[in-house]
């Protein structure tokens, strides 16, 4: 093994030589650097080597030829070893992002200072000695200084000074602690001083020698010294200017670099830190890493809040440590392991994912600011250029998701093990100060990320139909205009941010390998939740080798039938069809991508990826694995919503409801901790009620349920034409499945513990849920019907659909389960034809807003006929399907006797008549405008899937058992016993129908009328034109005039208007207002005066070692 | 075979009875409102003398096959909505098709012909058409909550929603008729009727047919005929359907005869009385006080 000396030597040594190689030239000296930090990236990854090939656990060094209290000694265990990788590759990579950019030239002093600052940090992480660790610390701190000040603006110099004084009284703190400890333990090596004091007391702070007030006091100021070098909350204004003015290369090194190393050696002292100072150590951590989201949400420059965000990371880093003690004794953390990683269980291993996952998305966040010359958040002057770099845009989406720890990054795998320890040991406000924290992180992020991505048209707040003032003709040409490339200081340099993420997602799989497969803590094998993964792998490579859109979308559905013919056949009846819905559903939905042209990168990998997420939620067998599913289905149709023109807003919502459920579903399974895939059938469950409402929260909130879909009407509506119908036939129903197969839960009455117990004593959740699904149908039909937009029509009928699936699964009795499920299949159907068709007029008018269409059913005929099946199936008249719907809801709900839900039901599938007919009548009746004499039926790739739908709600409608008799097959475990069937005749207890009969009845009453009028009106019969009609004396002016289309239910807005009051609305944005107004208030604190900041750090060190010693 | 050929004889018998009902309805009506207002009146074969004139027009104009289909769809649902209703109780000819679905397949196949027309009637180009079509569909949203919460109502009271069974329950003695057991329900749902027949207070649906506009006038000759012939069926199905819900249903076509007259003349009674509501008024008025005659009549049966 090569001695860590050398690792000092070496770097301390290039240090002092750069001059003499810059003499030879710049390329000298920077092949001296690049080699330095090679030596010092590799060095650590061969003691990696030799410490797991020999099983050694650590490897001490002594200095000088002494034993080790009297000289200085290094220790090189698995735990440096890893930091150091770490570090110092994210150091490698900083030389190779300054390398690669060519302004400010890399030359020169920065150089030696980035050496002397990677020299201290790695001493830092070596030394054992703790006046060492001051000497170390004072060489990095120092040359961070100039760095930071090497940006050469005044801010900058200002910053640096800042960051020099709040270091010096670090540093004096630290050392005034070390002379103390010295004096009263009489050694500086950190081992020793464990030993000495363990031996005294046997708990270092209960009464050891560092147990009375001296030594409490001595590991205070050093505990405080090394707490403000990672700018604990609020005393670390200092900090946060410095990210902001410093170069972004540095201040990628800053946080990954430096903040890293100091965070290590704070974990190296944790031995020497009492309980009561640990818990006041986790306190502090946990404020921070909250406080620290809020300001960064409320940040206008990126590197201000990527500041704060890294300070709210290491925030969170403390918080773990500081937890220690209490977090290894859950079992899940003590059984993980990291494969190739000899550490098994620990908090060490967490540290090591949110560590490194940390500190390479944010230094590749930092670099890549730097790279887009991004100042500002609000990203003013690269509106939509970035979409032209799909290359730099996909880096930014990475490494955003990796530092909001979603899936499969690794801080997704380490939230996961630190939630569920967290809910083990009973810590539950700490795992809610970390998911709102969490929550509040992807928020500014993804919005980040968002305001970079957005088009010039998009405002970024759309979440609701804008009708135009008046008619706008001009609407009809395309206004994509080409803008340029952005021009990007030095492109080049994107290498280093691209390796990030590379090993990023390298180290995502690791643990991800050791958690799903085999041998992880469920035991089971759960490779195949990797294949959205590989699917979004093998699509980008598709795109990178530029095959054309179709090629990549005929791919696409032979892989989805593939993985629909291996993993169907294998589900049970309930899985198995809702693996029909998602998976058969989305592959026939594919076919009008299609008709796209040109490049689309990224679209058919995150749908496939979403697709797959989506079909594993059926397979999965452990939480962690229906968790990551859930996860990464969120994740990736985000990025599909985002991809809309003006979805900026709309993506950005439906990531944090998105995220918001996920959590709440993360902390019901941690509350509820049994897993929740032994299918648990009505009358089964034990889990407790907080764990059930938390699930179900997760749940609605994917359905879209009243109260919680104020994201739905703008994901649905302003993601791309083609991409909505996914959403709505197929997504939706993700939340539906869980609540089928969690059904027990629900069902059961609630156990309110304690006092609570006797006030709701005979509810159960079902019961709510009803009312929830029925006043969700409501709303829906309701909103949908005052919308001239026609995605948001369909956006609000979706919500109100799932509503009826929602109510009818309440009901918990075997016709609603059944009503429930063919609703779900009917609606994949109908709502599939509804949106496909809809996507192929907007293709081929060019606009969205329904009075500015009309008469169309003479150009697009078959699009007619789609959209007529579809609302007869969805409003629910007989012979179509729908009426079966109708039929088995209005008999389950007497049958159970929630009357008045099915009032309001029925008052609900009334007002759809209205809304529906609205929408064929204005689309395709009435007047044809002039602009839309010659537009063309929708292009054949849009028919297919229309005309498979058609022939599927045909089948149904005429031979009803031959859907309802495996829906009846499927829920047979749950309810054994059988509706009757008499030949075709549904029985129930309250009624019958007979869906056969009343489809011949039908054709047969259809017939005689029109074989008369075909009789009576064979000869002198014309067909005349559009202006020919009778109206009152006057002539039709012209098309826009004569059609009957704007503000068509006005009457219904007079009688009914008042409940059109957002109040759902302005709930969340007061909600969202909260966390802005306490942002505002807490950044007050942050004067930027460096006199404030002083006294924060003095007030911080005094009130923490006030509460430690618990007075004065 | 032979029960089919018996069946659709049956049909036609049933069919033949309820048109040539429904047209004399129409015309005796119509007389009736005329004496209301002091005048005489068309003769009360008026409705048949129409609909031969129309049919047998020479020239007849049409805007596509949708405008061409609304009239055959509207009629198809007035035929369909008696065809699904059993006329007369314990009778083979008038049992019509009704084991094909309950209540629920008659409420909502009434729609069937309503959108079909309106969809006709759409096509026909007509601003005045949709501007109808608008008001009438809201109208119906809400007439039909008093009207569901009535059905909803009888339903857990008898616990069935089969038209034969809710008959059934109802003969041996007036005091059995649901208008006797459950008053509420049956006043929620007579006030629906009101809605429903589209008389006075709530014929400002029917207000752009009076003026020489809209779909009368578009639909002209054959396709007129049509849609006259379909409000005389489709009025008669209703008049039975409220007459088998909440009057005990008939036992022989006289008894329907009279029950349906009287509950007819109920409507033109009231909507000689009233001026018209608009359509938000009527909205309105649904959604108040019938609904709450509904909410309790239900109510009423969940305690």
């Amino acid at each position: 093994m090569v001695s860590p000396i050398y690792l000092i030597v070496v770097i301390l040594g290039a240090a002092f030589l750069h001059p003499l190689f810059e003499k030879a030239g710049k390329t000298a000296s920077r092949v001296l650097v690049s080699a330095v930090l090679l030596f010092a990236a590799a060095l650590p990854v061969s003691w990696f080597v030799y410490l797991t090939g020999s099983g050694i656990d650590a490897v001490i060094v002594n200095t000088a030829g002494f034993q080790a209290p009297l000289s200085i000694n290094l220790r090189v265990g698995m735990e440096e070893t890893l930091f150091l990788i770490m570090i110092n590759t994210a150091a490698l990579l900083g030389g190779l992002f300054f390398m690669l950019r060519s302004n400010p030239e890399w030359k020169g002093k920065v150089q030696v200072l980035f050496l002397t600052m990677l020299l201290g940090i790695n001493g830092l992480i070596l030394t054992r000695d703790l006046f060492n660790v001051f000497v170390f610390l004072e060489i990095a701190s120092i040359s961070l200084y100039a760095l930071i000040s090497f940006a050469k603006k005044g801010d900058a110099y200002e910053a640096g000074f800042k960051y020099m004084i709040a270091g010096g009284i670090a540093a004096a703190l630290f050392l005034i602690g070390v002379i103390y400890i010295y004096r009263l333990t009489g050694t500086l090596n950190i081992d020793g001083i464990i030993a000495v004091s363990e031996s005294a007391g046997g708990n270092p702070g209960a009464s050891g020698i560092l147990g009375g007030k001296a030594g409490v006091t001595a590991v205070f100021l050093v505990a405080a010294a090394m707490l403000i070098e990672l700018k604990p909350f609020p005393a670390n204004g200092w900090g946060v200017d410095a990210y902001e003015a410093s170069d972004p290369g540095i201040s990628a090194m800053a946080s990954a670099v430096s903040a890293t190393g100091i965070f290590f050696v704070f974990y190296k002292l944790i031995p020497l830190f009492s309980p009561d100072l640990l818990k006041l150590i986790t306190i502090s951590g946990g404020m921070t890493f909250f406080f620290s989201q809020l300001l960064a949400m409320k940040q206008d420059k990126v590197r201000r809040m990527l500041g704060y965000s890294s300070i709210g990371q290491l925030g969170l880093l403390i918080l773990i440590a500081g937890l220690g003690n209490i977090l290894n004794s859950s079992e899940l953390l003590a059984g993980f392991s990291i494969p190739g990683i000899p550490i098994s269980g620990g908090i060490f291993l967490l540290l090591i994912l949110f560590a490194g996952s940390h500190l390479l998305s944010k230094a590749g966040l930092f670099w890549l600011s730097g790279i887009m010359n991004a100042e500002n958040i609000n990203g003013s002057g690269t509106n939509g250029l970035l979409r032209k770099r799909p290359a730099v845009a996909g880096l930014f989406g990475l490494l955003t998701a990796a530092l909001a720890g979603l899936p499969p990054f690794p801080a997704f795998w380490a939230k996961w093990i630190l939630i569920m320890a967290l809910a083990a040991t009973g810590n539950y406000f700490l795992t809610a100060v970390i998911l709102l924290g969490s929550l509040i992180e992807a928020w500014y992020l993804f919005r980040w990320f968002l305001n970079y991505m957005k088009t010039e048209k998009d405002t970024g707040d759309i979440h609701d139909e804008i009708v135009p003032e008046d008619f706008p003709l001009e609407n009809i040409e395309d206004a994509s205009r080409a803008a340029g490339i952005p021009q990007f200081s030095s492109l080049r340099s994107i290498a280093a941010p691209f390796i990030s993420a590379l090993l990023l997602l390298a180290a995502g799989i690791l643990p991800a390998i050791s958690l799903l497969t085999a041998n992880g803590p469920a035991g089971v094998d759960e490779t195949i939740l990797f294949l959205p993964l590989a699917a979004l792998a093998l699509f980008t490579v598709l795109d990178v080798l530029r095959i054309p859109i179709k090629l990549q979308v005929f791919a696409g559905i032979a892989v989805t039938a593939v993985y629909g013919a291996i993993i169907i056949p294998d589900l049970d009846g309930l899985r198995m069809i809702f693996g029909i819905i998602f998976i058969a559903g989305s592959a026939i939905q594919m076919f009008p991508l299609a008709n796209r042209e040109g490049r689309h990168p990224g679209l058919m990998g995150m749908l496939m990826a979403m697709i797959f997420s989506l079909g594993n939620l059926l397979v999965c067998k452990s939480s962690l694995g229906f968790f990551f599913s859930w996860e990464l289905m969120t994740v990736t149709s985000f990025f599909l919503i985002a991809r809309g023109e003006k979805a900026s807003g709309a993506s950005l919502r439906y990531l944090l409801f998105s995220l918001a459920g996920a959590f709440l579903i993360l902390g019901g399974l941690a509350v509820g901790g049994s897993s929740i895939f032994a299918d648990i059938l009505p009358g089964q469950a034990d889990t407790e009620t907080v764990s059930t409402i938390l699930l179900g929260l997760g749940f609605l909130i994917k359905m879209g349920s009243l109260g919680l879909h104020i994201w739905l009407p703008g994901s649905y509506a302003e993601s791309e034409d083609d991409i909505s119908t996914f959403f709505s036939t197929v997504l939706s129903k993700a939340g539906l499945y869980m609540l089928f197969i969690t059904a027990g839960l629900f069902a059961a009455p609630l156990l309110f513990p304690g006092r609570a117990a006797g006030l709701f004593p005979q509810i159960s959740l079902s019961s709510l849920l009803g009312w929830i699904g029925a006043l969700t149908a409501f709303a829906g039909a309701f909103l949908a019907l005052f919308k001239e937009d026609i995605k948001y029509t369909l956006a609000y009928s979706s919500m109100g659909q799932v509503g009826y699936m929602l109510l009818s699964f309440a009901l918990m009795t075997q016709l609603g389960w059944m009503n429930s499920l063919y609703l779900a299949v009917t609606h994949l159907l109908f709502k599939g034809m509804l949106f496909v068709a809809v996507a192929g007029v907007i293709y081929r008018v060019k606009t969205r807003m329904m009075y500015q269409m009309g008469g169309l059913i003479s150009r697009m005929p078959i699009s007619f006929f789609t959209v007529l099946i579809a609302i007869i199936a969805l409003s629910g008249v007989p012979p179509l399907t729908g009426f079966g719907a109708k039929w088995m809801l209005y008999t389950a709900l007497i049958e159970k006797g929630w009357y008045l839900q099915a009032g309001i039901a029925m008052f609900a599938s009334a007002i759809a008549f209205l809304y529906l007919f609205r929408l064929i009548h204005v689309i395709f009746l009435g007047q044809l405008k002039d602009e839309h004499r010659n537009v063309k039926e929708a292009p054949i790739w849009f028919l297919i899937p229309q005309v498979i739908s058609i022939i599927g709600i045909m089948l149904f409608s005429m031979y009803p058992n031959t859907i309802l008799k495996p829906l009846q097959n499927a829920i047979l475990p749950y309810f054994p016993t059988g509706i009757e069937f008499d030949g075709y005749t549904v029985l129930s207890t309250l009624g019958y129908w007979n869906g056969n009969a009343v489809m011949f009845v039908t054709m047969g009453v259809f017939m005689v009328p029109l074989i008369w009028m075909l009789i009576v009106q064979r000869k002198n019969t014309q067909m005349v034109g559009q202006f020919n009609i009778v109206f009152a004396a006057e002539r039709p002016y012209k098309p826009e005039t004569t059609h009957f289309g704007y503000n068509f239910f006005a009457h219904y807005r007079t009688a009914l208007g008042f409940l059109l009051n957002p109040g759902v609305t302005r709930f969340w944005k007061w909600t969202a207002s909260i966390a802005e107004v306490t942002g505002s208030a807490v950044r007050k604190l942050y004067s930027g005066n460096i006199q404030t900041y002083v006294l924060l750090i003095v007030l911080y060190v005094t009130i923490f070692l006030l509460l430690l010693r618990g007075g004065f | 075979m032979k029960d089919i050929v018996l069946k659709a004889l049956y049909t036609l018998i049933s069919l033949f009875v309820i048109t040539n009902y429904g047209l004399l309805l129409v015309g005796t009506m119509a007389r009736v409102r005329a004496k209301v207002q002091g005048r005489i009146g068309q003769p009360v074969w008026q409705p048949y003398i129409d609909i031969l004139k129309n049919n047998f027009k020479r020239t007849g104009i049409f805007h596509g096959v949708m405008f061409y289909l609304g009239p055959v769809f509207r009629l198809a649902g007035g035929l369909g909505t008696y065809l699904f209703i059993p006329a007369v109780f314990g009778s083979v000819v008038f049992v019509n098709f009704s084991f094909s679905g309950d209540l629920l397949l008659v409420m909502y196949f009434i729609f069937f012909g309503q959108l079909g027309m309106a969809l006709g009637a759409g096509r026909g180009g007509h601003p005045y058409s949709p501007i109808g079509v608008a008001r009438g569909l809201a109208q119906m949203t809400a007439f039909e909550v008093p009207f569901a919460l009535s059905v909803i109502a009888i339903a857990a009271q008898y616990h069935t929603l089969s038209i034969t069974e809710l008959v059934a329950v109802q003969q041996g003695g007036v005091l059995n008729w649901i208008v006797f057991t459950n008053p509420l329900a049956t006043i929620a749902a007579m006030i629906s009727f009101l809605g429903m027949s589209m008389g006075n207070p709530f014929s400002v649906v029917i207000a752009p047919q009076e003026i020489p506009i809209g779909p009368p006038t578009e639909m002209q000759s054959s396709f007129l005929g049509m849609l006259q012939t379909n409000r005389a069926i489709f009025n008669a199905a209703k008049l039975v359907l409220f007459m088998n819900l909440y009057f005990g249903g008939a036992t022989s076509i006289w008894m329907m005869i009279i029950k349906t007259f009287i509950i007819y003349l109920y409507t033109v009674v009231v909507g000689a009385s009233f001026p018209r509501f608009r359509t938000d008024q009527a909205i309105r008025f649904f959604l108040g006080i019938p609904t709450l005659i509904g909410i309790a009549a239900v109510v009423l049966q969940m305690i």
